[in-house]
């Protein structure tokens, strides 16, 4: 799913992740944490040294594990007044899915991958 | 947090009362930033926010041995819902997912008390009788608009019915109060926490990195939590 990188289209990104959450059969409360991740990756992004045209969500199903990919498609390079520090990020992330993982390169975070922990 | 408004409740101060407000600024910042992507600008909410908290300061009633941060962050959350639905049409949600949604909080409670574990949506759909969808509406409906002050038709709020199940503040706190503590930290201090809980390493490679000793690393990690936890317990 791809959304304009505007902090009111994240919701959209929220509730997708919530409908494949459930078609997953996640828990409600691991659903929340979800909905919450996708809340912290998005503002992680949006909040880096490049402009973001759009965010992506990506899911996928790989044996008993759901992947999560949140990506943004970078612009220009700029200056941000106030970037998100990834390694907090990180670990806010990483304390509501199973396993997280930052790419980035000289001008910060451009994805953010999250593995859901295994079906119950 | 908690302490500095026991002060103020001790002292009734204008001085008190201000570093009351200053210790809850982080987590009315992460509020009104979670609520700012809604139509409403920021630095509205953030103001919004503070009276609320000023309000709760005020109001926060100590011999019922609650922590503050559990009182203050539904009652500010419960103050800018309001205020953005004053403000604008957006999160108007009709009549009916609003039902539904504490149809499904009943569900969610009593699933959780019978199986001691949380339901999936699908299991709430079964014992609704409804589809998948209408499930996933009344949640989202819940998560997004409904607040915590928010009677049914027995006059009870959600915040009243859901303290045990419902961990969303809870884990939301948490995670403010983390973010505030560990700014409170020294660059070495942050370092030590980020490469030793976010990248994993041993005391030993923390300790070669910082080109120091294991066990320096190791009584500097003790002492890093030790203020942590303090911190996040509102008592440092």
């Amino acid at each position: 799913m791809k959304v304009p990188a505007r902090e009111e289209c994240t919701l959209l990104l929220r509730m997708a992740m919530a409908g494949v959450a459930a078609l997953y059969d996640v828990p409600v409360d691991v659903m929340d944490d979800l909905r919450s991740a996708v809340d912290e990756s998005c503002d992680l992004l949006l909040h880096q040294d490049f402009s973001v045209q759009c965010l992506n969500l990506t899911c996928e199903e790989q044996k008993d594990s759901l992947h999560v990919s949140i990506s943004a498609s970078k612009g220009c390079v700029q200056q941000t007044e106030n970037p998100a520090d990834a390694d907090i990020a990180k670990m806010i992330i990483g304390t509501l899915v199973r396993q997280v993982e930052l790419d980035q390169d000289e001008n910060g975070v451009h994805t953010v991958r999250m593995i859901l922990p295994a079906k119950v | 947090m908690h302490e500095a408004v026991l002060r103020f409740h001790a002292e009734k101060t204008d001085a008190a009362l201000e570093e009351a407000l200053f210790s809850c600024d982080e987590l009315l910042k992460a509020m009104a930033r979670r609520l700012a992507n809604r139509g409403i600008e920021y630095e509205d909410l953030y103001q919004t926010a503070c009276l609320a908290c000023v309000q709760a300061i005020r109001g926060f009633d100590p011999s019922r041995g609650l922590k503050f941060s559990t009182y203050v962050t539904p009652t500010v959350m419960g103050t800018l819902q309001n205020y953005i639905r004053d403000k604008q049409g957006l999160v108007h949600t009709p009549r009916s997912i609003r039902q539904d949604s504490i149809l499904v909080s009943k569900q969610r409670a009593s699933f959780l008390q019978e199986n001691r574990r949380e339901p999936t949506p699908r299991e709430l759909a079964d014992r609704l009788g409804w589809d998948l969808y209408r499930v996933l509406q009344a949640l989202q409906a819940h998560s997004e608009t409904i607040s915590m002050d928010q009677t049914d038709e027995e006059g009870l709020s959600l915040g009243e019915k859901l303290p045990h199940t419902e961990q969303g503040f809870a884990r939301f706190e948490q995670r403010a109060d983390m973010k505030a503590a560990l700014q409170k930290l020294s660059e070495n201090e942050r370092k030590i926490i980020l490469l030793r809980f976010v990248k994993q390493m041993s005391q030993r490679q923390v300790a070669e990195i910082l080109q120091t000793s294991q066990m320096q690393i190791s009584r500097m990690e003790r002492r890093i939590l030790a203020f942590l936890k303090k911190e996040m317990e509102g008592e440092a």
